[in-house]
């Protein structure tokens, strides 16, 4: 199996397994998944450093972006609770 | 006939619009959260195989195969024609036309050739100080070298990362590489390697082509002479041993 493989076998299979964990514990919002993807799919790129420059960048630009995406969640969140009047 | 690369487009553009339509399914008419994250999983595993298309060789492994053994035939016909199994000394750019490059000396003296300065750019060339004479060959090594994006480092984490980078990454050749230094010697362990030892009369000068390709990549990285001193081919791994000769500049 080439290294090409093994990365796209590794995050097909363990994005959904994530999603299927999450599910059974009843978990209802979608930036937890959202997040759990983002972390598992930049632990997975660092564990597949050997890639080919060519994909590596698009990989990276994905991840990049991603990483915007996750850092989002987190300020909304963090400006939710900032908003809710103290108890 | 579909290439891997036509599989993998497909296979991305595929799962991009399943994801997308069904996360919508899912949001609008089931409104289930779980679905619709499953939905959002596989468009990024779709993401993901249309990056990995552009980073799959452009030529098929068969046909880069096919190119490797028919190089290594006419260099083991030329060596076998001239009788010569001397050890070949892998030599940095620096001292061997820019390019990383292997001298095999025309006689065995039972020492490692001492080269006295840069190589001219001839197959023929004198390199020590009673003129020896050897010959200066191109490797696979050579041309590998070329694909990496920057000069490897001397240190045993930057050459393990570009030697990782050439085997696993460029070539997929191996499943891993770790690099350890000992004194001069330099030991490389290469799992899972692909390319098998090749019985044929160069590597009896060159090593095989994996070794060849790590011992050029260790050259450059080191900047010095590497002679190769053993190959040990185990079940799932070949180790390497290489060691450092000092130019005589």
């Amino acid at each position: 199996m080439t290294v090409y493989s093994r990365y796209l076998l590794t995050v097909a299979v363990v994005l959904p397994i994530s999603t299927v964990v999450l599910a059974a514990y009843s978990v209802q919002q979608l930036d937890a998944y959202l997040s759990l993807y983002v972390l598992e799919y930049l632990v997975i790129s660092v564990l597949f450093a050997y890639v080919h420059p060519r994909g590596k960048r698009v990989l990276d630009g994905v991840g990049i972006v991603l990483f915007m995406g996750f850092l989002a969640i987190v300020a909304v969140k963090v400006a939710d609770i900032l908003r809710r009047p103290a108890p | 006939m579909m290439t891997s690369q036509t599989r993998y487009v497909w296979l991305g553009v595929g799962l991009l619009v399943g994801g997308a339509i069904f996360s919508l399914a899912a949001w609008l008419v089931v409104e289930s959260v779980p679905l619709v994250a499953l939905g959002l999983a596989a468009i990024l595993i779709g993401i993901v195989a249309l990056a990995l298309s552009r980073a799959l060789p452009a030529i098929p492994p068969e046909a880069s195969g096919v190119l490797l053994q028919t190089g290594l035939e006419n260099l083991s016909a030329l060596l076998e024609e001239i009788g010569l199994t001397t050890p070949a000394l892998y030599l940095p750019s620096r001292l061997a036309r820019g390019k990383p490059l292997a001298l095999i000396p025309l006689s065995a003296s039972g020492s490692d050739p001492s080269i006295q300065g840069p190589l001219p750019d001839r197959l023929i060339v004198s390199y020590g100080r009673r003129g020896e004479l050897g010959l200066l060959v191109r490797t696979a090594g050579t041309t590998v070298a070329q694909l990496l994006d920057e000069r490897p480092g001397p240190s045993t984490g930057e050459l393990e990362s570009a030697i990782g980078a050439a085997l696993v990454g460029r070539l997929d050749l191996a499943r891993g590489v770790h690099v350890y230094r000992d004194g001069e010697r330099f030991v490389a362990e290469v799992d899972d390697p692909r390319l098998g030892r090749q019985d044929l009369w160069a590597t009896r000068s060159l090593g095989s082509p994996l070794a060849s390709i790590v011992a050029a990549l260790v050259a450059e990285g080191t900047d010095q002479p590497v002679a190769m001193r053993s190959e040990d081919w185990q079940r799932r791994q070949v180790v390497i041993v290489l060691e450092l000769v000092r130019d005589g500049l």
